[in-house]
């Protein structure tokens, strides 16, 4: 029997300052089947917020104060307050130039989803983060997700990490 | 914060398995690859959203257009006006997409472009402006007709036409 996925047993963090953009991302996963999801829309919210209750995934915009979607992402990365150093976090923004795609890349997002979205692409997203969990990487200038998706057979360089991923 | 080479080897962690442990079940939720049936569903939430943004984006368009004659008029309140005007057109964007306004998006795109790095603006450029917002009014005036009520050689027309003038007066 092929694996579904419940919702229902994962606790969503939002954060985003546009209230209509909240609410949609709010009913879209009701309707998936969520039932914890708290909304936020700053930054110092989300960090109480993660602090008072467990949290599975965040879901934050690029465009949030006070500090921005990057400069949270980078505080729940690399923080020593950092209340989980590992916690999957969902990008989603109308910034989708490349540009802004590679910085948060290598600010550790897990995912990064372009808007306008639509609904089959956010929950490609949510199984990719619940049902394909990427080892993390610390390295000395960066600590995040693997960045490498897949393996390049064509690659002849040393290996330049301590241990190889787990499968 | 920025974090300094010291030539030491990244350390690979194993993810986390309770998420996925917890998450994943043979009976329950949804299927991986979404059946017609579970995206039709979840796509009512859109569907119910669709008139309460229509009816918000119009309020905003309103307030956008009083702070656009005031900005006109006093340029000392321009660069306030151009920091809203990056707010909204972004959210705008991001948002009329998802509720099938492509064109809505598409327009809000290129006002957002315009002004992302705009420090001031002469009468053209405010013009420039001022075309974006009554385009994204008309278009959300029109909204319950398929894309605007244009056919698709019009909305191609008109985008390749804002493209052409926002080049030309940036």
């Amino acid at each position: 029997m092929p694996a579904k996925i419940d919702l229902a047993q994962v606790r969503f963090l939002l954060v985003d300052p546009n209230p209509m953009s909240l609410e949609l991302t709010w009913d879209v996963l009701m309707m998936m089947g969520a039932r914890a999801v708290r909304k936020t829309n700053t930054t110092d919210r989300a960090i109480e917020a993660m602090r008072s209750q467990p949290v599975d995934i965040a879901i934050i915009e690029w465009n949030t104060q006070p500090m921005n979607g990057l400069q949270f992402i980078e505080h729940i990365r690399t923080s020593p307050t950092s209340p989980n150093r590992l916690l999957p976090v969902l990008l989603m923004t109308a910034r989708s130039e490349q540009q802004y795609v590679v910085q948060a890349r290598d600010r550790g997002i897990t995912e990064f989803l372009a808007k306008p979205f639509n609904v089959e692409s956010f929950h490609k997203r949510l199984v990719s983060i619940i049902a394909f969990p990427r080892p993390f990487i610390d390295a000395d200038t960066y600590f995040g997700p693997d960045r490498r998706r897949r393996e390049d057979a064509r690659y002849g360089g040393p290996e330049r990490r301590l241990t190889a991923a787990q499968p | 914060m920025e974090r300094k080479p010291t030539g030491r080897r990244a350390r690979i962690i194993a993810p986390p398995q309770d998420l996925k442990r917890r998450a994943i079940s043979a009976t329950k939720g949804l299927n991986f690859d979404l059946s017609p049936q579970e995206l039709a569903k979840i796509e009512t939430a859109v569907h119910k959203s669709k008139d309460r943004f229509v009816k918000q984006v119009a309020e905003k368009l309103k307030a956008i257009r009083t702070t656009h004659h005031d900005a006109a008029a006093n340029p000392g309140l321009r660069t306030a006006y151009f920091e809203m005007l990056r707010d909204e057109s972004l959210a705008i964007k991001g948002l009329a997409g998802t509720f099938g306004f492509h064109t809505v998006t598409a327009i809000a795109s290129s006002l957002n472009d315009f002004v992302l790095s705009r420090t001031e603006a002469g009468e053209r450029q405010l013009l420039v402006i001022r075309l974006h917002i009554d385009m994204l009014y008309v278009l959300l005036g029109r909204a319950q007709q398929p894309m605007g009520g244009m056919r698709a050689e019009t909305e191609g027309e008109l985008l390749a036409s804002f493209k052409i003038l926002t080049a030309k007066y940036a």
